[in-house]
């Protein structure tokens, strides 16, 4: 077999293995700890073949318990694994340290699983001591240490998170490094609280604070920043793999921002941390839901869903409900369950059943796999107003009804009203009337008949429009619809029509009333809500005549009959004296002379302007007594008295219509949100290999075997599992939680492998701490933000970060704390923070995502299929400039800039992001108009802010301060200065490249700036912004 | 108290980061320079055998040429001259066995067998049959070493290409190029290691594809492809949007690094060594890259053999001849992606339009790199993400017919780096429906690739959440037969 020449070990794989790593020191004479020493051994060596995986267990072989370490290997009894305190008599012994490769363990031509001498040296010394077992840590529920107070620590410690670490770096033979000074110090504070840069007043007001508890005060300021809100949720953002897009092929766009909101509100608001959980994973579930707990549920729906063709329905849901448990595992245990999808978990106690169990809780939502169309959301979703859409809503809504409330008058007497009024309805609606004028404006001859309809004769045109003016006083004091009749005649070609064409059709295109005042020169025009016909040509029905397609219309066949079409206005019009009804009849189809020959007009003030008779139906309900009709008689009988009756009533009722109309806008606006529900029970199987058409065994919802049970009386379901997740017995929820925290303000977690707590996790450099603070955690009420105060506060996190060679070459990672936390910022605090310094953000929390600028056809190169393309509009207003976790998160192409700066795609779960230092962020803090723009914009605040007599060197150390929230040395004032100024000979002896250097972005140039000078400054800026240090928190 | 804290203080303090310390800083330090890991000794040691991971690699780079959408291999590569006189005739339930179908052809009430009706003739000294579709690369067919037998799972695009791409159907790993990029590093100082580049155009049937399949995954960062654009600026922000002149850039670069280097020595933090670094090479990248792209100093008699589009920036032909500019500037990965093969109908009609575009700029650059003696070791990959069906999807008709996905078989080219040109691996049935000889899973294909890079498959590991992570998962077996 190989041998393992050091040349083809090379660095990365020493890099990606550090939980064996710390093993290397361990002197001779130590007691091995099973916890420390063993168990990750075996685990990251052993377990592959002899762990948890019931279906690999080699040679009958599990090594992750004692049970099955200590068994016999043989029938016999006579071979034994381990005999602790007996080398010989151990087979494992014989096995790793054989020459005979057959038999040597692990098999040698695995990659990377060989074992060191000084690795075989602790296993031989742990059988030696006796080869104890322990349970794995992170399954043990954590129990409150007691901080491991001393006379030294006690000098330094400010609060017991100090002890620990305290304890820690003497064990180490180290020192904590001094207090940053003030400056450094609310810089660092405020983008770890509020993602943003301390402003040089801030800073200012901070540093002249002398009261004992500036700092305390400061914190406080900053936890109760909205802004708090914002930085916390961008990390939450990427574990539940929020984004605007859908993923997958075609990745069109979606609605989930107002999930989005409620996480900043969650934070914000202090939601106790185990009902942010309750929330995310059951808010449906709670008793009378609010819409921020459905809202909340949005957690377990962010995951991509898939809308390409041909997609086979039940593979693509069986991996959502997969993502969904692999990511609950991930986010809230930091355990990998994804690899016990298809088969027992090689290295934790977590078996293939567990898995679908968990499965379970999540394979009851109504939903599909693949989704049609373009859709915005997959079911199930609910609309999700806003505060300001819900409020507004509301508020039409109350118009409305109040509108709506019938004044109480004399119930008698309106009964007695409505009653004769309904016995008077004659018995057709219709009253015939004479028009005034006609005309034609084809050019036909048109007279008027003795039954008052008008005929036309004459030139029968290809198109034709007729026009006719009726005096209407006979219609009451309300106008409710017309009534247009198509006669026949002998005078006409066909049959005697009623059309005037040569078949005898005619197609009516459109119809239009208004009522013209005897002293107005504009008419009013009379909206027609409907029409109907006595009878309708297939594809010409008499709605085409009132659509607003000039081409589409009525026609009726050549019939030879008689047609009529009745047509009932919205509103009742109030008719004035002297008022007339226009009525334009247009004919233009394209079907030459296809227009009527014979038109009689009639009009109606009746409730129910229809063909038929229409006070019958008024009349039977006014004949009935008042208890024996229906609800909706008695409404509709009270309506239609109102209508003819009563002028303010109908005035109401055109104000309730334009609410109406209003309310509808309104509605159409509020975003549709995914929420969970279990509308749709299934039987849960377990998949044979994960693949969804393999079912084998039948399994029932639950929790994992190996941790605490179910808490008894919860009900199986999804809230239940909530309940498990957040009952103080977990070992895990708490841990992984405050791990996490410490990550977001440290830069590596207390176990640095944030999203892992199982065999193969690295672990815990300060394990009482990490107990400690998780305890804490939960006695706090779950109050995520007190727990924050105590870690910010804490010494540990006031010391400077500066380091030596010394610890350099002890603890480059910085894992013991021995320095304050130091990293490159993440690329939302970057950005945002350019954006601010440059005087540019623009705070405004929640809403629609929005789009800065970004390189033109990014999105389109991706898809060119039709219809499906996908153009980045940027934002050129105030949307380009909001913070960062605002951004259109589109995950086939998320925006250059994040990506560039380790913002993940948010296909999946991730937390830890990567922190690299690449040329392309080079290119990006040099170049991105955005970067450039914000230069603009720092070099104006440089040149207006300080006092208008400032010099140079006053404008370049408030420049210094607002860019690195510190003063400069003279050293730095030197070299800025001398940038300064050859930049500004450069820029007046080449005028047009400051004048192209000052128009990049949209910013506008202040009035009587001269343009050299400002872009002389913007190259400071520029230089400012690109410096180590303003891209790193320190 | 936790048992691992009882155990860490008993744990003796000297050295428990000492060694290893050392290594991870070296490590952390050497993965942002730009060569770094494994060929950070000279290529060639004293006695002149080059070196590489786990054993001398064939080929330094890849070029992958992504014909995303699926191309038709029978009506491309493999020839079924049996299946003429059954036009028409409903596929054997014997030969389908179950293959599940894609939601477009499921419901179909039929599935009649649709042999190709383009003519196929034997080429080159291999004697290679090849269609008439694909006249220029007929005329370098002894270069190549045709793979007739490639299988897959997927019978949908996306998870068909991410599976091909990064070794799995779901999001969330790894591409290839970032594998390499990740285990081999970088082979020159000033152009990105692992360059990406996309055919424009306006294909109806062009199915999109998204930015995971160049991504890193779980990898940092660092080791997702750099797409080389054809409009803008070529690397995103490459350019500085004011001023070209090059000195007014260093005095900006200057000023920065001198104000960085008065902050190294406060603080000590190696990370702004580091970026000092990466400003050099963004600088070096401003000239470089510009000098990459710029065709103007190719000879009339490039452009004639790749063909008059290479002319036009951002069709396959020009990103062909842009792919030759990279590999001859020692770029470790060149993907390409050319969008337009799904033809579900109307593929008489439609595939002359794809290899119309393909076919003259495939062969050009087999042609321009071996004169180059760039081709023996660079490995050039053909192929999309799954098969099409021999049976028709919609109506068949005497001169039309579209196919459906079909994953059960497929063809694929490699030439150059270690391939035995100039052969044929592998067999299909007689309806070019099931692998009849020599079956190409996908992980044994990328183990391949992998294996005429100089690496082993099975040890090019990353460890991620517990798990050792590999580009072949826990499959693959390296393809005896096409390796030279």
């Amino acid at each position: 077999m190989h041998p393992k020449a050091p040349l083809f070990f090379p660095f990365w794989i020493l890099a990606s293995f550090p939980a064996v790593l710390p093993l290397v020191g361990i002197a001779a004479d130590d007691a091995v700890s099973f916890t420390r020493d063993i168990r990750p051994l075996l685990s990251d060596r052993c377990f592959q073949c002899h762990g948890p995986d019931e279906k690999n267990q080699k040679a009958g072989l599990r090594l992750d318990t004692k049970e099955g370490a200590l068994a016999p290997l043989d029938d016999d009894g006579t071979i034994f694994t381990l005999v602790p305190g007996d080398l010989d008599k151990s087979e494992l012994w014989y096995r790793i340290t054989t020459d005979d490769e057959d038999d040597l363990m692990p098999p040698p031509d695995q990659a990377g699983l060989t074992l060191s001498a000084d690795e075989k040296n602790l296993i031989r010394r742990w059988i030696e001591q006796g080869a104890e077992f322990e349970d794995l840590w992170s399954f043990v529920t954590p129990e409150s240490p007691e901080p491991p107070v001393s006379g030294r620590s006690q000098k330094w410690a400010r609060n017991p998170i100090d002890h620990f670490v305290f304890a820690r770096l003497e064990s180490e033979g180290l020192e904590p490094s001094p207090q940053a000074d003030r400056h450094t110090l609310i810089r660092r504070l405020s983008y770890d609280l509020t993602g943003l840069p301390a402003t040089p007043e801030e800073i200012e007001s901070f540093v002249e604070d002398k009261s004992p508890d500036a700092y305390e005060k400061l914190v406080d300021r900053l936890l109760a920043s909205d802004r708090y809100g914002e930085r916390m949720a961008v990390e939450w953002l990427d574990a539940a793999r929020y984004a605007d897009t859908s993923g997958y092929q075609y990745d069109w766009p979606r609605t989930m921002w107002r999930w989005r909101d409620w996480v900043i509100d969650a934070y914000n608001d202090n939601l106790s941390y185990d009902q942010f959980i309750t929330w995310q994973i059951a808010g449906d579930l709670l008793p009378e839901a609010t819409l921020a707990q459905q809202i909340a549920t949005g957690f377990n729906r962010n995951h991509p869903f898939t809308i390409e063709g041909g997609t086979i329905d039940e593979e693509y849901r069986v991996s959502y409900v997969s993502d969904r448990v692999t990511t609950m595992g991930t986010v809230f245990l930091g355990m990998t369950f994804e690899c016990a999808r298809c088969h027992d978990h090689k290295y934790d106690p977590v078996s293939q059943q567990d898995f679908y169990q968990l499965y379970a809780f999540f394979n009851q939502v109504d939903e599909k796999g693949r989704i049609g169309g373009k859709p915005a959301f997959a079911p199930p979703a609910v609309p999700a107003p806003t505060e300001a859409q819900a409020a507004e809503l509301a508020a039409v809504v109350a118009k409305i009804s109040s509108l709506r409330e019938t004044e109480s008058g004399d119930e008698a007497e309106q009964e007695a009203k409505q009653v004769a009024w309904a016995q008077a309805i004659p018995e057709s609606a219709w009253e015939v009337v004479r028009p005034e004028s006609f005309t034609s404006e084809g050019g036909a001859s048109l007279e008027l008949l003795e039954d008052e309809s008008v005929l036309a004769t004459g030139k029968n045109p290809g198109r034709e429009i007729y026009t006719f003016r009726i005096p209407i006083e006979s219609a009451g004091d309300a106008l409710t619809g017309f009534r247009v009749e198509a006669l026949l005649d002998e005078s006409m070609t066909a049959k005697g029509g009623p059309g005037r064409s040569g078949n005898g059709n005619a197609v009516l295109t459109q119809v239009e009333a208004s009522l013209v005042m005897p002293e107005k020169a504009e008419g009013l025009p009379l909206e027609i809500a409907s029409a109907e016909a006595d009878f309708e040509q297939d594809k010409y029905p008499v709605a085409h005549a009132i659509d607003g397609n000039p081409k589409s219309g009525w026609a009726f066949h050549a019939s030879h009959q008689d047609h009529v079409a009745a047509f009932r206005l919205v509103e009742a019009a109030e008719v004035e004296p002297g008022a007339m009804l226009e009525v334009t009849l247009k004919f233009e189809s394209g079907f030459a002379g296809h227009q009527f020959g014979r038109v009689r007009l009639a009009v109606s003030g009746s409730p129910e302007p229809s063909l038929e008779d229409a006070g019958s139906q008024f009349r039977v309900i006014a004949d009935k007594a008042p208890a024996e009709r229906t609800q909706e008689e008695s409404k509709k009988l009270r309506e239609a008295f109102l209508a003819a009756t009563d002028p303010a009533w109908r005035k109401r009722q055109g104000e309730i219509r334009k609410l109406e109309t209003q309310k509808a806008e309104l509605e159409k606006a509020i975003p549709m949100t995914m929420i969970m529900n279990d509308a749709k029970p299934r039987e849960t199987f377990i998949l044979d290999r994960g693949a969804y058409d393999q079912q084998t065994e039948r399994v029932e919802a639950d929790t994992p075997s190996q941790l605490p049970p179910f808490p008894e009386g919860a009900p199986r379901n999804r809230l239940g599992l909530a309940q498990w997740l957040t009952m103080p017995e977990n070992p895990l929820t708490a841990r992984v939680t405050m791990n996490r925290t410490w990550h977001q303000i440290f830069g590596a977690g207390i176990v640095k492998t944030v999203n892992d707590f199982g065999s193969q996790a690295e672990l815990p450099t300060h394990p009482d701490l990490l107990d400690w603070l998780a305890v804490e955690f939960v006695e706090s009420g779950w109050d995520l933000k007190e727990m924050i105060k105590t870690i910010v506060t804490s010494a540990t996190y006031r010391q400077q970060s500066e380091t030596s060679p010394e610890l350099m070459d002890r603890d480059p990672e910085n894992r013991w704390l021995a320095r304050g936390p130091r990293h490159r910022l993440s690329a939302e605090m970057l950005r945002d923070g350019t954006l601010a310094i440059g005087g540019r953000l623009v705070e405004e929390i929640g809403g629609p995502s929005v789009k800065p600028y970004q390189p033109a056809g990014l999105w389109k190169e991706l898809t060119l299929r039709p219809g499906f393309m996908q153009t980045y509009e940027p934002d050129t207003g105030e949307n380009g400039r909001r913070r960062s976790l605002y951004t259109f998160w589109k995950r086939a192409a998320h925006h250059p800039m994040m990506a560039t700066f380790d913002a993940p795609n948010r296909e999946v779960c991730t937390f830890s992001r990567g922190v690299t230092n690449t040329p392309l962020q080079a290119l990006v803090l040099l170049h991105d108009p955005q970067f450039v723009e914000a230069a603009r914009g720092l070099a104006q605040r440089i040149l207006t802010e300080p006092p208008a007599n400032a010099e140079d060197e006053s404008r370049l150390r408030f420049a210094f301060l607002a860019a690195t929230g510190r003063t400069p040395k003279p050293v730095e004032v030197q070299a800025l200065s001398e940038l300064l100024s050859e930049e500004r000979d450069a820029f007046a002896g080449n005028p047009a490249e400051a004048e192209s250097m000052i128009a990049i972005g949209n910013l506008p140039i202040p009035e009587g700036v001269d343009p050299a000078n400002l872009a002389a400054w913007m190259m400071v800026a520029r230089a400012l912004l690109n410096l180590s240090e303003v891209v790193t928190k320190h | 108290m936790n048992p691992i804290e009882h155990s860490w203080r008993l744990a003796t303090r000297r050295q428990l980061f000492r060694k290893t310390g050392v290594g991870i800083g070296a490590a952390a330090l050497s993965s942002l320079l730009g060569r770094d890991s494994l060929f950070s000794a000279p290529e060639t040691s004293a006695g002149g055998a080059p070196r590489g991971l786990h054993h001398a690699p064939k080929a330094k780079r890849v070029i992958y040429l992504f014909q995303s959408g699926a191309p038709s291999q029978m009506d491309l590569w493999d020839y079924k001259p049996n299946l003429a006189d059954k036009r028409g005739m409903e596929l054997p339930g014997s030969i389908r066995m179950g293959q599940r179908l894609t939601g477009m052809t499921a419901g179909q009430s039929n599935l009649p067998v649709a042999p190709s009706i383009f003519s196929f003739n034997q080429h080159g000294e291999s004697g290679t049959w090849v269609s008439e579709l694909l006249p220029h690369t007929a005329g370098v067919v002894d270069d190549l070493c045709l793979i007739k037998s490639v299988s897959t799972h997927a019978i949908n695009h996306d998870p068909g290409i991410t599976y091909l791409q990064t070794g799995h159907e779901l999001p969330g790993r790894p591409s290839m190029g970032a594998w390499l990029h990740y285990g081999l590093g970088s082979l020159n100082d000033d152009l990105p290691a692992f360059c990406v580049l996309i055919s424009n155009g306006n294909y109806k049937a062009s199915q999109p594809i998204y930015s995971r399949l160049w991504g890193s995954g779980f990898l940092p960062s660092s080791h997702q492809g750099v797409q080389l654009r054809s409009a803008g600026d070529p690397v995103l922000y490459l350019k500085d949007p004011a001023f070209s002149d090059p000195a007014r850039k260093r005095r900006l670069l200057d000023t920065v690094a001198s104000l960085n280097q008065e902050h190294l020595e406060e603080t000590g933090d190696p990370e702004i060594e580091t970026r000092m670094t990466q400003y050099e090479m963004a600088y070096r990248m401003q000239t470089s890259v510009p000098e990459l792209t710029d065709l103007g100093t190719e000879p009339e008699s490039t452009f004639e053999r790749y063909g008059p589009e290479s002319r036009t920036p951002g069709t396959f032909a020009a990103n062909c001849l842009m792919a030759r500019r990279l590999v001859e500037r020692d770029v470790r990965f060149v993907q390409l992606y050319h969008t337009g093969w799904d033809h579900h109908g109307g593929l008489p009609k439609a595939i002359p339009t794809l290899t119309g575009e393909t076919d003259q700029p495939c062969a050009a650059l087999i042609q321009d790199l071996k004169e180059r003696g760039l081709l023996e070791d660079t490995l050039v990959i053909w192929g999309g993400e799954f098969g099409r069906t021999i049976y028709s999807q919609g109506k068949l008709t005497e001169d039309n017919y579209g196919r459906d996905h079909h994953p059960r078989c497929f063809t694929m080219w490699m030439a150059g780096g270690g391939v035995k040109a100039g052969t044929s691996y592998g067999e299909t049935d007689d309806f070019c429906y099931n692998i009849a000889r020599d079956e190409v899973p996908v992980h044994d294909l990328n183990a391949t690739i992998l294996h005429l890079l100089g690496i082993d498959h099975e040890r090019l590991v990353h460890k991620f959440q517990g798990r050792r992570y590999r580009l072949t998962d826990i499959h693959g077996h390296v393809v005896k037969g096409v390796v030279a």
